[in-house]
């Protein structure tokens, strides 16, 4: 709770500094939504830690293949990482480098998927 | 006088030391060797030889130790199958939530789309390689089925024919080896096809939300099903009156014998008539015995697969359930379109079993002319 307090309390205060300076200096304000965007990811990987050690030893109780779950975890970061790399061009007025950002991540999350779809592909064609 | 009472009895003595001794004639034996019984013990299905040992049809006389056998086996042989089917659904159920955590995450990305498609790739790319494994299962039982059949089903025709029902038998051996060919025919060169391409449309149709492909899908699910239906009514249909037709023919013709040869022999036309029933009675028991073997040899080729199938069936079923309520509704759609193959499966194999079972006990039900 407290963790989500504080990441609560650097969100808030840096659009408010954003959106204050931003009439007078854009850049510094660009710096500091992305310092702020950086900060709180970090604080929100102390809630990843237990989630990621909970999900390890589900995986190796159940004993799902890294085939299956790899490339969802990796099109997950994928993800997440584009969200926060589109919005930030987009806060900075850069739509295009936004588009840009957000296709490049559409292709590497695909790139990530390549090892399931040929797994899928396989089965399907025993299965044939 | 003297004389003559001498060289009779001498006369007499002589016949009865020079000729052979008379003994009974083994109608049981020649009646085995008739319907083929022997050929029938020795060609049980292996999966009977695992789950009764040696059965003959002196076993038959003692179906409850049989079906004791078969629950022992079934037990014992079904909890790696279940352990393993339980595992399949746990492993569904992760890679599910770990679709549902991504989907929740990456919602309003331009990612989120080909996350949630890997997630639906990934959920497919599992069940098909647990379906495949279930597929071979289905189809060594239909196999094993078949070559039983071709030994059991003449043995039947051979054994109720033996005991009066000559019309009914071969009326009913007909009827089902046509029925039971045919739907096997079919079985394995259109609806396994279509079980395939259902599997195809239906994960494709769910992966890349086409209505086009999950209503085709949804057409090949309902000839599945109307197809199997109506073999099963109309296999039960054409035996049923076959049964009431024929067995009244046998019976009349029965009672038309018996009467004529009573009145025809004088003196010992009833005792011939009496033998005749009493060898007709040993027929109906030998047929009976048959019909226990054959039924005692279906179950032990169809219990492991009906199990098998039935507990994927349902754990799918319930993992698409459970996964509905916290993912996207197209993982727990597609989850339960695998849930329907097994269930076609299970028809599959239920029908043809079906027919055998059907056609073995209304042989043995049929009226006792003896």
């Amino acid at each position: 709770m407290e963790l989500l307090f504080k990441v609560l309390l650097i969100g808030v205060t840096a659009s408010i500094l954003a959106v204050t300076v931003y009439k007078s200096v854009p850049g510094i304000s660009f710096v500091l939504s992305l310092a702020a965007a950086v900060l709180t990811l970090l604080i929100a990987m102390a809630f990843l830690e237990p989630l990621i050690d909970f999900l390890r030893e589900t995986i190796a109780l159940c004993g799902v293949s890294g085939v299956y779950t790899g490339p969802l975890l990796k099109c997950m970061a994928i993800s997440i990482l584009t969200m926060i790399g589109a919005n930030l061009c987009k806060d900075a007025g850069q739509g295009s480098t936004a588009s840009s950002i957000e296709i490049a991540g559409v292709v590497a999350a695909l790139y990530a998927a390549l090892p399931l779809l040929n797994t899928f592909l396989k089965m399907i064609g025993e299965l044939i | 006088m003297k004389k003559f009472l001498t060289l009779l009895a001498t006369v007499l003595v002589l016949f009865a030391a020079l000729s052979c001794s008379a003994s009974a004639y083994d109608v049981e034996a020649e009646q085995r060797e008739a319907c083929g019984a022997d050929e029938l013990e020795q060609s049980l299905p292996e999966e009977a030889y695992e789950a009764f040992g040696s059965l003959t049809l002196s076993d038959a006389a003692h179906p409850e130790s049989q079906l004791e056998k078969l629950w022992m086996f079934l037990t014992g042989s079904s909890q790696d199958m279940l352990v393993s089917a339980v595992r399949n659904a746990a492993l569904l159920l992760v890679i599910v939530f770990l679709t549902a955590l991504c989907a929740a995450v990456t919602e309003n990305s331009a990612c989120g789309a080909v996350t949630q498609m890997a997630g639906a790739v990934a959920v497919a790319a599992l069940s098909a390689e647990h379906v495949s494994s279930c597929v071979s299962v289905g189809c060594e039982a239909l196999w094993s089925l078949s070559d039983f059949s071709k030994i059991l089903l003449p043995s039947m025709c051979a054994a109720a024919s033996a005991s009066g029902a000559f019309t009914a038998a071969s009326a009913k051996y007909a009827a089902t080896a046509l029925f039971f060919d045919g739907l096997l025919s079919v079985e394995i060169k259109i609806l396994l096809p279509m079980l395939y391409a259902y599997a195809a449309l239906m994960i494709g149709g769910h992966t890349l939300e086409n209505d086009t492909l999950l209503s085709v899908a949804s057409l090949i699910k309902r000839i599945f099903k109307f197809f199997l239906i109506a073999v099963a009514t109309v296999f039960t249909f054409y035996l049923s009156v076959t049964g009431i037709l024929t067995g009244t023919a046998d019976e009349t013709a029965a009672k038309a014998a018996k009467t004529a040869v009573s009145t025809t022999l004088p003196v010992v036309g009833s005792i011939v008539s009496d033998a005749a029933s009493t060898v007709l009675s040993g027929a109906a028991m030998l047929r009976n015995g048959i019909g226990i073997l054959g039924l005692l040899g279906v179950l032990a080729v169809c219990a492991v697969p009906y199990l098998t199938l039935g507990v994927h069936y349902l754990l799918y079923k319930l993992a698409a359930g459970i996964a509905c309520t916290f993912t996207d509704k197209r993982i727990g759609n597609l989850i339960g379109g695998f849930g329907d193959l097994y269930a076609f499966l299970l028809g599959m194999t239920g029908v043809a079993s079906f027919i055998l079972f059907l056609s073995i006990v209304s042989s043995m039900k049929a009226v006792n002319l003896g």
